[in-house]
């Protein structure tokens, strides 16, 4: 039995090496796609609110985050002093 | 029984990680100045700059994939409820930056592409992850006592979706760029693309330390109610 | 009075073997499971045709009609599985059968192999009946298409036993079953109905592609039945 899985963990990986190069690549290669410009100026005002929205939610959803953590923990801590205050009275 | 002083903060965080949190705080209060002085890309514009922050919450999705999934195969084979709190932790930091990466991403695309979505291979990989790590949030939460073994297999199916999201756009033609683009960035982006993936790396530590002091609270919750019941039985 | 001869212990492929065909006896005794599946794949395969009619009768494209196979295949497939542990539930048969000296894994894999058997008979009705309703050209590439069925099959199982497993005892099991699964098994969805299609297509010569998603499918099956090897005795232990 356990040689049986061992097979299959050892033939997982030349599998894996095998569908790796089965799977060749469909598409053709792509130029290389980011080229720095120097201090050029913006083109598109447009795409500054959108900018801006991906930058604000992640700041948002951190910050929800950090706040929900925060308080789960400052609630937990204090139930665990009340709970130990009980146990050593 | 002794007398157990009690302190608030006897589950607080150290010495070290709040060093952490300054300097994750001071890093990013400084990134935005460097991505807005970041050079601005040709062909994109300068909505090409979301990619400073997309990218490390790409990376992070699948970094903290890997570690629920490492934190669960010790729960499943080795009974370790270390491995347990790993893997839940872990589990909510792949959803929140999955959810950055997810709303970041179609922004970028659509002023980049024009759509806001595609089902592309990366994409739609992307988004099958991030359901997967959702769905293991919620057994872990809804699922009641048996979901941890349930959860567990669920982080393993994850993992083994990992390496499909990130070789996608090699395998098939997507309108995601490639990963070889990175290499190829000039010198000044790169410097701001590794600040910000180091910075991005570091809040994860920071987080997964904060909501890892707020798991073990819980489980010693759990525990000292017990103790609580048994001592007003007695 | 003890046997004068030992007990040998079979070897694994027969182990399997005999779990698959006791699910699958059993099953056949009262057909409850088959049957059930079957109507709820024609059903489906029904709703859809009712949903998308259009006036002027015109053919659905051949990608529509094979994920209408598809989705239909995989959600009467939450039928097998939700109901492949149901006998050992009731009565505690799966303590018995934790104590037989059979490995854990032939126990998965038996399993397996019964939901895939179930799954093929539902499809070997519905497979002809979607062709019947949409219009579409299934006899070019039978034994193919047969194959990318099978291989999805083998995939969506492979995961589905383990979660089917892992919810033994849970109480909302069908529903969060489904829940749990699909985004697991979207990408076997994705890879059969992508196949199907190129096959149904008359006009399309992309077989190229059609090899590509059944390799696909043969790869993403093996992975699957690999990490469900893997995860499927700890989960059925319980805790």
């Amino acid at each position: 039995m356990t040689t049986l899985k061992k097979l299959f963990r050892s033939g997982l990986l030349p599998a894996s090496a095998l569908a790796l190069s089965l799977l060749a690549p469909l598409s053709a290669l792509a130029a290389d796609e980011y080229q720095p410009v120097p201090d050029k100026d913006p083109t598109t005002i447009a795409a500054n609110p959108f900018i801006a929205g991906a930058y604000g939610f992640i700041w948002v959803a951190l910050l929800v985050y950090v706040i929900s953590v925060a308080r789960g923990l400052g609630r937990a801590n204090a139930e665990i002093a009340e709970l130990k205050r009980k146990l050593g009275s | 029984m002794a007398n157990q002083a009690a302190t608030p903060s006897s589950r607080g965080p150290g010495a070290v990680w709040m060093a952490a949190v300054v300097l994750c705080i001071l890093g990013f209060a400084y990134l935005p100045q460097m991505v807005v002085q970041a050079p601005i890309e040709r062909t994109m514009g300068p909505v090409q700059k979301i990619f400073y922050y997309h990218v490390p919450c790409a990376w992070l999705l699948m970094l903290s994939t890997f570690v629920c999934a490492g934190g669960s195969i010790a729960y499943l084979f080795k009974g370790s409820m270390r491995g347990d709190r790993v893997a839940r932790v872990s589990a909510e930091l792949a959803v929140l930056f999955g959810i950055c990466t997810l709303v970041t991403g179609p922004l970028w695309g659509r002023v980049a592409w024009g759509v806001y979505w595609q089902w592309d291979a990366r994409l739609t990989s992307s988004l099958l992850l991030w359901l997967v790590m959702v769905a293991y949030v919620m057994a872990r939460r809804f699922g009641g006592p048996a979901s941890r073994k349930l959860a567990a297999a669920l982080a393993l199916f994850a993992a083994a979706d990992v390496p499909l999201v990130y070789l996608s756009v090699h395998i098939w033609r997507t309108i995601h760029p490639k990963t070889t683009v990175v290499p190829t960035l000039g010198k000044e982006m790169m410097g701001v693309f590794f600040t910000s993936l180091g910075m991005f790396t570091l809040l994860w530590v920071v987080l997964f330390v904060l909501r890892g002091h707020l798991e073990k609270a819980r489980d010693e919750l759990d525990t000292l109610a017990l103790d609580v019941e048994d001592h007003l039985e007695a | 009075m003890l046997p004068r001869e030992s007990v040998s212990v079979p070897g694994f492929a027969t182990q399997v073997l005999r779990i698959a065909a006791k699910d699958l006896r059993i099953e056949w005794k009262s057909r409850e499971i088959l049957l059930t599946m079957g109507y709820l794949a024609v059903v489906i395969v029904l709703a859809f045709a009712f949903a998308f009619v259009t006036v002027g009768g015109e053919r659905l494209s051949p990608s529509v009609t094979s994920g209408i196979l598809w989705v239909s295949v995989f959600f009467s497939g939450t039928v097998a599985l939700s109901r492949t542990f149901d006998r050992e539930r009731d009565g505690e048969a799966i303590r018995a059968l934790l104590l037989t000296p059979i490995a854990r894994s032939a126990i998965y894999l038996g399993k397996l192999l019964g939901v895939v058997v179930l799954m093929a008979s539902v499809e070997v009705i519905v497979v002809p009946l979607t062709a019947m309703f949409f219009s579409a050209e299934l006899g070019s590439h039978l034994l193919w298409t047969a194959l990318i069925l099978v291989l999805g099959n083998f995939g969506y199982a492979a995961v589905g036993v383990v979660f089917s497993a892992a919810l033994l005892r849970s109480k909302s099991r069908d529903v969060l079953l489904s829940a749990l699964l699909f985004p697991l098994v979207l990408p076997v969805l994705i890879a059969g109905a992508r196949a199907t299609s190129l096959l149904l297509d008359p006009k399309s010569a992309d077989l190229g592609s059609a090899v590509f998603w059944t390799q696909f499918l043969g790869i993403s099956g093996g992975i699957f039945v690999v990490l469900g090897l893997w995860a499927f005795e700890p989960v059925l232990s319980g805790d």
